[in-house]
């Protein structure tokens, strides 16, 4: 099968009669046409139809490919393809990431390669573990659009006096409760030698006179004091 | 009278003993002032002016008196509880008996350093022990122990 040469093919002169191809194109064409008569026989026929059929071509749809040139375009991104991926040469030393050719084959795999890698990790390292089963997670946001865990209290309710039972306090807090009952109001009122009623001791070297004195002399309020034996 | 009389009446006469013997074993509130009295100041707090005034009869070395700690735990009859007082000094009180005819109630008190004391004291007064218990810092261990309801099922403040 003859074909035609690159610069002699007759879509070329419909493209020069319709004015569509650059300086140098167009030049080629033109000395084509002078050393062709048949090729101006075929632009003058090309000149006619576009000049008579604008219209037309400008309803018309193209025509959509045939199975045999969908195959001549994928062979053409293929041979592409495998012509910027040249095989490192026999003993040469390789090159750096950096100076390879280009290759969109190996950017669009190195994309996807990323990208995986990239997800693979958030859901590793950044992505929260994972609730024990029967529990929910909770999701707090933080910063300044965190909401207010106060948010549905007017006025903080506090309990009552009723409602809290003061069980100890020590040190410097005694005196400064401000809810609940004190464990004693006012002063420490002590009692009287008739509150008390001795009822018995083991003996104890603490004691001084060998068991415990409530009093020491008439009016005293009853104490037990011991000392170290 | 009709049975069913009868079974009220029995019935109230069951439900009012219950209800005293209710009372008579509910918990009792016991609640204990520690504090720690010093020689190297005179500061008194004036919750404790009653209580170092009868101290300083017995030892007027001791002139200064300070509020350490105020624990209270309710107790049920016949049962024990420890009071926590300062470092690792601990106060052992055991319910002996509930409020009697007079107003008193019976307890019995370890305090660090003795024996066992049982002792029967009106409800809402506070006796003291003073301890042969020595702080780190020199200080004499004193407990104030007082125990209540005074009346009723509830105690009123």
């Amino acid at each position: 099968m003859n074909r035609a040469p690159h610069d002699r093919r007759p879509e070329l002169l419909a493209a020069y009669a319709d004015g569509e191809l650059d300086d140098a194109a167009a030049a080629a064409v033109e000395r084509w046409l002078a050393a062709d008569p048949a090729a101006r026989e075929a632009l003058a026929a090309q000149t006619a139809l576009s000049r008579d059929n604008d219209e037309l071509w400008a309803a018309a749809e193209p025509a959509p490919p045939c199975p045999a040139e969908w195959a001549r375009v994928r062979d053409a991104v293929r041979n592409t393809l495998l012509m910027r991926c040249p095989k490192a040469a026999a003993g040469a030393a390789p090159l750096s990431w950096l100076h390879r050719p280009w290759c969109p084959a190996r950017v669009t795999a190195a994309v996807l390669v990323g990208g995986l890698a990239a997800a693979v990790g958030w859901f590793t390292v950044a992505a929260p573990p994972a609730p024990p089963p029967g529990q929910s997670l909770a999701v707090v946001p933080v910063g300044p659009a965190a909401p207010d865990p106060l948010a549905g209290w007017a006025v903080l309710p506090v309990a009552t006096a009723d409602e809290v039972e003061i069980q100890a306090v020590r040190g410097g807090l005694i005196g400064s409760l401000t809810v609940g009952r004190p464990l004693f109001a006012g002063s420490v009122v002590l009692a009287a030698a008739d509150d008390v009623q001795f009822e018995g001791a083991d003996p104890d070297p603490a004691w001084p006179t060998g068991e415990p004195r409530m009093t020491t002399s008439p009016g005293d309020a009853p104490i037990l004091y011991a000392t170290a034996p | 009278m009709p049975p069913a009389a009868a079974a009220a009446v029995l019935l109230a006469a069951l439900g009012g003993g219950v209800g005293r013997a209710a009372a008579a074993d509910a918990p009792v509130r016991v609640t204990v002032v520690v504090v720690l009295a010093t020689t190297t100041d005179a500061v008194v707090d004036e919750k404790l002016a009653d209580l170092a005034k009868e101290v300083r009869k017995r030892n007027p070395a001791l002139s200064g008196f300070k509020l350490a700690a105020c624990v209270g735990k309710s107790i049920p009859v016949g049962e024990s509880a420890e009071f926590e007082l300062v470092e690792k000094a601990v106060l052992k009180v055991k319910v002996e008996r509930p409020k009697d005819a007079d107003g008193r109630i019976s307890l019995t008190v370890k305090p660090p350093g003795t024996g066992e004391v049982t002792y029967a004291c009106a409800c809402d007064k506070f006796f003291p022990v003073v301890t042969p218990y020595k702080t780190a810092g020199g200080e004499t261990l004193i407990v104030a122990v007082m125990a209540k309801p005074c009346a009723g099922k509830k105690d009123k403040e």
